[in-house]
């Protein structure tokens, strides 16, 4: 019953949130012309046409402009418009530095657009939840290094999901340079049940990194940075504090493959993430300090022009000295999902995901499927970015 | 073994191929429905030379031909801002005047869809002038 409420409870805040699948209205600008703007607007909502003066309220100002193009095209209403005085471009662009939504107005109408955030945007935040239905298939209760007793008595669970990024340029506020960043994030991975045998890893963390890096086609939108980080299980009494060195990005040389099919699928390569560093956990009372590497890497598959199959794998090794008994050296954690495309227009659809094995602050190897297809047909996750 | 006798003034003379009436019907028939190169057709194919180039900057995939399709919601937002600047500012430089389009592109993700590369090609040609 408090398990129906919750999921009620959810099913109407997603309804005022951003829900995921949806036409958002967006502009971005072109640094070769400056003096044009363009936009993507949704149709279900009202549209400048041609010839319609239109006026963008950002950062206390005002960017007087004219809609030169007003066209419905690629699943929205694309819109061009220009600075009426093109003389004062370079001044009104500097309205839009930094800002992540303005007012445009046009008419009678008023709308809330979100300003397009390029690589070379420091300034930039995220966010993205799902919640579903879980199912433990593991009846193995080993943890992930030695055995132990089994206590699972749940084979159902209620999963919530959710990943945010705040970012901004430069040195925590001090020192601005083009490729300088700080961020601070937060990640939930848990179920609703206090079994060891369901996915329960939660992450906050604060760092500073450089952006953008870039080594021919070895790796390409990389970042290599600090970070300080804290881990928590929920349901659990363990927690790490790690102070660590970071490096992701994407590796072109491993293409996104494409088999058994008549078209081919373009899709991001091999990317990964990776972390190494100081290590302090704490676990049932005792303290043990050490090292730490934590490797993940995620890859997509496209199989008889249906199928996206996604790979991702986490790796992580400690040298942790004197650790409490039952605590793994080394865990890896693998997650595979199948999604199926029944209509481009609405891209693939998750049918289901496995997860097996464990990371962090899991200690105990579970094996977690997640059944999708209900998450996508009543639409309850969300997603946004500024 | 006897040589070859030249033609007058020692030049070879060569004879235009008669064209049979079955091939003359069939040149006549193949030009019925052929139509000319148009326009369109330019803008077109500049289009598609900017995606493939634009795609290979950003490090994804070669697009082989326009019957690829691009899955958005596997690439990074910022990935696709690149995209749409990369491939407005490459329709730009070859005497087009393109929309941009990184707005519409982060709308094919937000909206989950999967597009034909024959489709991205048709829908941006909507936005590019002349």
């Amino acid at each position: 019953m408090k398990r129906i409420a919750l999921l009620l409870g959810l099913l109407l805040l997603s309804a005022y949130g951003n829900a995921f699948g949806q036409c958002k209205p967006i502009l971005d600008l072109t640094a070769t012309s400056p003096s044009k703007i363009g936009f993507s607007l949704c149709p279900d909502k009202p549209v400048p046409n041609e010839g319609d003066a239109m006026v963008i309220e950002a950062g206390g100002g005002q960017i007087v402009t004219t809609v030169k193009q007003s066209k419905l095209t690629l699943g929205t209403q694309i819109v061009r418009a220009e600075i009426t005085e093109p003389a004062k471009a370079q001044e009104d662009m500097l309205l839009l530095v930094g800002v992540s939504t303005v007012t445009v107005k046009f008419g009678t109408n008023s709308l809330e657009v979100t300003v397009a955030k390029g690589p070379e945007a420091l300034n930039t935040s995220h966010y993205e939840w799902s919640i579903g239905p879980a199912t433990q298939g593991n009846k193995n209760t080993d943890t992930a290094g030695t055995t132990s007793t089994s206590t699972a008595t749940v084979d159902n669970a209620l999963r919530f999901r959710y990943t945010g990024e705040y970012a901004r340029g430069g040195f925590f506020g001090q020192k601005t340079n083009a490729l300088l960043q700080t961020t601070a994030s937060l990640s939930i991975d848990t179920t609703d049940q206090s079994s060891p045998d369901f996915i329960d890893n939660n992450r906050v963390s604060v760092g500073t990194r450089l952006t953008n890096l870039s080594f021919g086609r070895l790796l390409m939108h990389g970042n290599l940075g600090i970070e300080a980080r804290l881990d928590k299980a929920f349901h659990q009494d363990v927690r790490d504090a790690d102070a660590v060195v970071t490096a992701s990005g994407w590796v072109p040389v491993i293409p996104s493959i494409t088999l058994f099919s008549q078209s081919q699928f373009i899709a991001a390569p091999l990317s990964f993430k990776a972390s190494y560093g100081y290590r302090d956990r704490s676990q049932a009372g005792e303290s043990v300090k050490g090292r730490v590497f934590e490797g993940s890497a995620l890859y997509n598959l496209f199989l008889f022009d249906r199928f996206q199959v996604s790979f991702s794998a986490t790796l992580t090794n400690n040298d942790l000295d004197t650790q409490p008994a039952n605590t793994p050296k080394t865990q890896r954690l693998y997650k595979g999902t199948i999604a199926y495309l029944e209509n481009p227009d609405t891209g693939f659809k998750v049918l289901t995901s496995i997860e097996d094995g464990s990371a962090g602050v899991m200690l105990r190897k579970v094996r977690q499927y997640f059944l999708g297809i209900a998450l996508s047909k009543i639409d309850l996750s969300g997603a946004g970015a500024k | 073994m006897a040589a070859k006798k030249p033609g007058k003034g020692g030049k070879k003379t060569a004879k235009a191929p008669q064209a049979t009436p079955a091939a003359d019907a069939a040149n006549k028939a193949l030009m019925a429905v052929s139509t000319p190169a148009s326009p369109d057709d330019a803008k077109k194919d500049a289009i598609f030379q900017c995606i493939i180039s634009t795609f290979d900057a950003e490090g994804l995939n070669h697009i082989q031909n326009q019957q690829a399709k691009v899955v958005w919601t596997t690439i990074d937002d910022a990935v696709i801002v690149a995209l749409g600047r990369g491939i407005t500012d490459c329709i730009d430089s070859k005497g087009f005047e393109c929309t941009p389009l990184a707005p519409a592109f982060l709308n094919l993700k937000n909206m989950g869809q999967v597009t034909v590369v024959s489709d991205l090609i048709s829908g941006i040609a909507v936005v590019v002038t002349p």
